[in-house]
């Protein structure tokens, strides 16, 4: 497949075979999954929808003030409402647009700077008591925004070895038990359906796999505080997502499959595209580029309509 | 500019800023006074709303889809 710009140096990828990604996080791994020639768009030559998602951008800021809530918490003891007020100004600016001197407005009535500050506030009020007890690991390290990198059994044919990166919200205890948190926004009731979606999952099959083997804590589960964010209210519940043993050996055991997937494809340098994905999730982000009926039109919508920008899952500096 | 405020109730501006007027202003000059004022403006939202719905059964506006094996993009799971 001919690259219509050029590939950008990527840490996370092979010394020895240039497309090759060898650490590999659960957004990497999804996309793969999801269609090779969409990781190959996404996350080799790192192409992204000219304006970002506002979900993505929601959740993301949504992860970070809370867990910096937390480190103000337990690291440099702030009372709640001390820590809520450096977050609810941590959020204000990253929502202030700088260079053109005024807030981020989002064309969406959910998801914007009002109701993020709103999910945040009601959030951290909610919890700020909250039954779980924050591990802190040897050393003192508290359990917050713990990156991991985890090698895996799998080597490349060049004998590099596969890790999967990411990073943990919290490692706490609730009733004796130690799970890994994390938080994830829906406009949808929540219910016991909706946390079924997240049996099977990438994501929370490797935060498991990572806090028996990285840090060395043996966990029930993942503990997930949904936030249902509408226009005039969020609401919030917590639920537990399990992962038995013999379920994260299988995950591992799948895991070698796609990994000999991807590295075909990057020694090959072809992408197939998974034409029954294209739909999905309210359609693929780079259905206009595959659709390009010539390699010159191709190349005009990514240049005009994509931003490019380097997904690394090894950017995360391990402190401990 | 306007910015988009809930259509349910209008917020009190009494002696407090009104959320819009911080709002469109440049955080980095904030006070803790202006932080302050946010964070009642939130909870007072929240204590109306409460009061506004206590005894009520709240109606469940927002349908169950059967799992079909398409996501929704409202949903990516952050």
């Amino acid at each position: 497949m001919a690259h219509p710009f050029e590939v950008m140096p990527n840490p996370s990828f092979s010394k020895a075979e240039p497309l090759l990604q060898t650490h590999l996080d659960s957004t990497s791994l999804n996309e793969f999954k999801i269609c090779p020639r969409r990781y190959y768009y996404s996350i080799v030559m790192g192409y992204q929808p000219m304006e970002q998602s506002v979900h993505l951008t929601f959740g993301i800021l949504l992860h970070s003030v809370v867990e910096h809530y937390w480190l103000a918490r337990l690291e440099d003891n702030l009372s709640h409402d001390e820590a809520l007020r450096r977050i609810v100004k941590e959020l204000m600016v990253a929502t202030w647009e700088k260079d053109k001197g005024k807030p981020w407005t989002p064309d969406n009535k959910v998801k914007n700077r009002f109701t993020l500050v709103r999910t945040a506030v009601w959030y951290l009020d909610k919890y700020q008591d909250d039954p779980i007890e924050t591990l802190v690991l040897p050393g003192g390290r508290v359990g917050v925004e713990l990156p991991f990198r985890m090698p895996t059994d799998y080597l490349t044919q060049d004998k590099e070895r596969f890790v999967l990166c990411g990073k943990l919200d919290r490692l706490g205890t609730l009733n004796k038990n130690r799970y890994v948190t994390d938080i994830k926004t829906t406009q949808r009731t929540i219910n016991n359906w909706w946390y079924d979606r997240f049996s099977p999952d990438n994501q929370f099959s490797i935060y498991s796999i990572a806090a028996k083997i990285i840090f060395e804590t043996e966990v029930l589960g993942i503990l997930v505080d949904a936030c249902q964010v509408v226009q005039t209210f969020s609401d919030f519940q917590r639920g537990i997502v399990q992962r038995t043993p013999e379920q994260l050996d299988q995950w591992m055991n799948d895991l070698g499959f796609f990994l000999a997937q991807l590295e075909w494809c990057a020694r090959n340098n072809e992408w197939p595209l998974n034409d029954s994905a294209c739909n999905l999730w309210g359609g693929c982000p780079f259905r206009r580029v595959c659709s390009a009926q010539t390699e010159s039109i191709k190349h005009m919508v990514l240049e005009n309509e994509y931003r490019r920008r380097v997904w690394d899952p090894t950017f995360q500096t391990l402190d401990y | 500019m306007t910015y988009p405020i809930p259509t349910h109730g209008a917020l009190r501006q009494a002696s407090r800023q009104s959320i819009q007027e911080l709002f469109n202003r440049d955080p980095e000059a904030y006070t803790r006074g202006d932080l302050d004022d946010i964070i009642h403006a939130m909870r007072d939202l929240r204590d109306r709303l409460a009061s506004s719905t206590e005894g009520k059964v709240r109606q469940v506006r927002v349908a169950i889809p059967k799992p079909t094996g398409v996501g929704n993009p409202d949903d990516l799971g952050l």
